[in-house]
């Protein structure tokens, strides 16, 4: 312990003392004055720079995150307007189209094939009586540590109730918003679901157009919803259908058709 | 009332300009900081007990901050950095802690 005791001692430093003893000269009060406030003027930089230094170089992360949350938020914003131009475009579009073919008697049945072709391919909105298909996020189940929580609803679930809706009759069918065509995907990436490589977020709302009365049953009887029942009761997975007198399912956006080439041949 | 004035003046200094710090300085100026702030407490007390000397708190002011950084500065080469990082701080702080104790001794209890 002595030389815990000798740092506690000389705490002081001794080249006090012996500066004292050495020169009997008296302090110069001015000079001491200027001497601590440059040492105190240095220590307080040095002080203020290390504590901003540290205060921004660990928040920095955080601040970094909620700049890209609200780039997101405004990129997303940003997507919304540009698909209301399109879909504003794209009407004026279809109205140029209709009175140039209405001046023709030709004309006007081309207009009512385009209407009901662009109504199949999901170019149109189409509203009438429907039905909707609600899934949702059971009760978190991990059965594992680490593992997946399987009261999820996942891609492959919304599909089946796609399919199944299709398959029981439906005109159109729209994911939360999102009309899914033949040219559609509803994938995951990273736990989120994407329809028409847009991210949705539980609870899930599929809406079909079609006759309530059939199509319920018919979807009811058919495969996929035995499927979508079966997760219900096992993970407690939100499984609901409902029969609506008035659905509207809003247009694609953005439906690019890709036509396939022979390799190396000008297109 | 000088001294007080230099260190408003140093925070604000460091506060508003905002000096950047070269990235080779950074691991050495918390540790430098500590070892001022014995120099400075060591300071004060010579000051109380009418011992003070302008050349010797110059002197430990600017050898505290030195050695403390070089200490650092070894350890982080031969990769002790943070034991010797602790060492530095265990002493300078029970310096810190004896020297206010004195200070408060001659301040409070004459």
């Amino acid at each position: 312990m002595s030389l815990l005791r000798q740092i506690y001692d000389e705490a002081l430093e001794p080249e006090y003392a012996l500066a004292r003893a050495r020169s009997a000269r008296p302090r110069r009060r001015g000079s001491t004055g200027a001497v601590w406030a440059v040492v105190l003027l240095l220590f307080g930089v040095a002080v203020a720079t290390t504590w901003l230094d540290v205060r921004r170089s660990s928040p920095e992360a955080l601040g970094a995150r909620a700049q890209l949350v609200a780039q997101v938020g405004e990129q997303t914003r940003a997507n919304d307007r540009l698909a209301a131009t399109v879909d504003r475009q794209q009407a004026a579009l279809a109205a140029l189209q209709n009175r140039a073919l209405a001046q023709t008697l030709e004309g006007a049945g081309l207009t009512r094939s385009v209407a009901a072709l662009e109504q199949a391919a999901g170019l149109s909105s189409v509203s009438g009586p429907g039905l909707r298909v609600q899934l949702s996020d059971g009760p978190p189940a991990v059965t594992q540590p680490g593992g997946p929580d399987l009261a999820r609803v996942l891609d492959q679930d919304i599909r089946q109730a796609v399919n199944g809706l299709f398959a029981a009759g439906a005109q159109a069918v729209a994911v939360n918003g999102q009309r899914v065509t033949s040219l559609t995907s509803v994938r995951s990436a990273g736990g989120a679901v994407l329809v028409d490589y847009r991210p949705l977020t539980p609870p899930y709302e599929i809406v079909a157009v079609g006759d309530p009365a059939t199509m319920a049953a018919r979807f009811a009887e058919g495969a996929d919803a035995a499927g979508l029942r079966g997760l219900a009761a096992a993970y407690g997975i939100g499984f609901d259908v409902t029969s609506l007198d008035q659905v509207t399912v809003p247009a694609a956006t953005g439906v690019t058709l890709r036509y396939a080439r022979v390799k190396g041949e000008q297109r | 009332m000088i001294a007080v004035l230099g260190l408003a003046i140093g925070i604000a200094f460091g506060l508003l300009l905002q000096p950047e710090v070269p990235l080779w300085l950074q691991p050495y100026l918390p540790i430098a900081i500590v070892a001022a702030l014995d120099a400075i407490f060591g300071g004060f007390r010579a000051l109380i007990e009418g011992v003070f000397d302008d050349r010797v708190f110059v002197i430990s002011f600017i050898g505290n901050v030195l050695v403390a950084a070089l200490i650092v500065f070894l350890g982080d080469q031969l990769g002790v950095g943070a034991q010797l990082t602790t060492g530095v701080v265990v002493v300078l702080s029970i310096r810190i802690f004896a020297n206010a104790a004195a200070i408060r001794r001659r301040l409070f209890h004459g």
